[in-house]
């Protein structure tokens, strides 16, 4: 019975971000969850760094480099629909999200999605050599304008 | 219909200028907005319009008659004078701007001036930047950034006033204030005949487009080499 206990548990466990849907309680959680989702775009930036480098003949083309960072690119369009997923409006939070995300969140969902096929292309385009690299990424980033545009505050 | 005098007023450059302008303008919303495959053709036309301001102050001193500031910057005395006057139907005929007109000329030069000269400065914090965005630190390119975004609401404000006004003219007042700026000439009625500039100005205005498209572009080529990019 105690593995079923376990179950009960880790169910629990991993149905949490759903059940706490109901959002941050105070100001400090709130801001805890936008430095989440801020710190994922960092990471997304120290990805898309080194194809951006080599793209731009800083460094030389390895296709290897841009096969892996394009796979974990995926990766992490793939966890912005959780780290995006609680709204945090209602408090005065530290964030450069627009409440845009929130108002159509399918939409960002989708956009996020958008991104997920990008760095998916970009991945398979690495074995093709550096021209077909840097057309992937250019499509890559525009994905990045098209959603910055829209869900990021304008600086 | 009998041919109308008419007197030239309009120098070929100020002509060119203002269309150029406007299809730089139109063209750098539009690139703006259409996607980053884009974003290099608004940083192309980003140069052009620093180019255009940069020759239109220089034509402010240099051009003929009524482009210079000299001419048509009036008081702010005159120009509430001159606002005061605005409803009625009856327009009074000016050869170069009217007064009022003359102060719109330099807040479109100021604000174009504004959003052209802090794009040299600013990224797409993705794959592209300004010339000079490695000559500043991040932050103050943030904060030129927040200053493009925000000073581009006041340029699209100014320019709706510009055409709103242009319009007012035409059906209100019945003046073409369109025409003259494709033609040069504006009906000699109510001018006087050496209101009339005597030439269209093309050698010196091409000899100082020239000057200000070496500028530009020396700016644009000389800038210091971009920042390598933070991850490598």
């Amino acid at each position: 019975m105690l593995s079923k206990f376990v179950c009960t548990c880790l169910l629990v466990a991993v149905s949490l971000p759903v059940a706490a849907q109901s959002g941050p309680q105070d100001l400090e959680q709130a801001q805890k969850i936008a430095d989440a989702r801020a710190g994922l775009m960092k990471v997304v930036g120290a990805y898309f760094g080194p194809i951006y480098a080599m793209a731009q003949g800083y460094t030389d083309f390895d296709a290897e480099t841009a096969e892996r960072n394009a796979h974990k690119l995926r990766e992490l369009a793939d966890m912005a629909p959780d780290m995006f997923r609680t709204d945090t409006r209602k408090f005065e939070v530290k964030t450069e999200a627009l409440d845009e995300v929130w108002e159509d969140y399918d939409h960002f969902v989708e956009d996020a999605e958008k991104m997920k096929k990008a760095s998916a292309a970009l991945e398979s385009a690495a074995s093709e050599g550096k021209d077909a690299v840097v057309a992937a990424f250019q499509k890559l980033g525009g994905t990045c304008k098209d959603c910055h545009d829209e869900y990021r505050l304008k600086k | 219909m009998s041919e109308q005098p008419r007197r030239l007023v309009w120098d070929l450059p100020v002509r060119l200028f203002h269309w150029t302008l406007t299809l730089s303008l139109a063209g750098s919303w539009i690139t703006a907005e259409s996607g980053i495959e884009w974003t290099q053709w608004h940083m192309y036309l980003g140069y052009l319009a620093l180019g255009l301001i940069l020759f239109r102050v220089l034509w402010g001193f240099v051009g003929t008659r009524h482009a210079r500031f000299g001419q048509f910057l009036s008081s702010p005395v005159a120009a509430a004078r001159y606002a005061a006057t605005l409803p009625s139907r009856k327009a009074t005929r000016y050869a170069g701007h009217n007064p009022l007109g003359g102060w719109m000329v330099v807040l479109l030069l100021a604000l174009v001036g504004v959003q052209a000269g802090t794009g040299m400065f600013i990224s797409d914090d993705i794959m592209y930047a300004g010339p000079y965005n490695g000559a500043v630190s991040g932050s103050l390119a943030d904060r030129l950034s927040y200053i493009h975004h925000l000073n581009f609401k006041f340029l699209q404000a100014a320019v709706a006033i510009h055409v709103l006004a242009v319009l007012y003219y035409w059906l209100r007042k019945r003046v073409n204030l369109v025409g003259p700026m494709f033609s040069g000439r504006k009906d000699a009625d109510g001018l006087a005949e050496n209101d009339a500039i005597t030439s269209i100005a093309w050698v010196r205005g091409l000899l100082v487009a020239a000057i200000v498209a070496a500028v530009v572009t020396a700016l644009v080529l000389l800038a210091p080499p971009p920042a390598p990019p933070d991850f490598f």
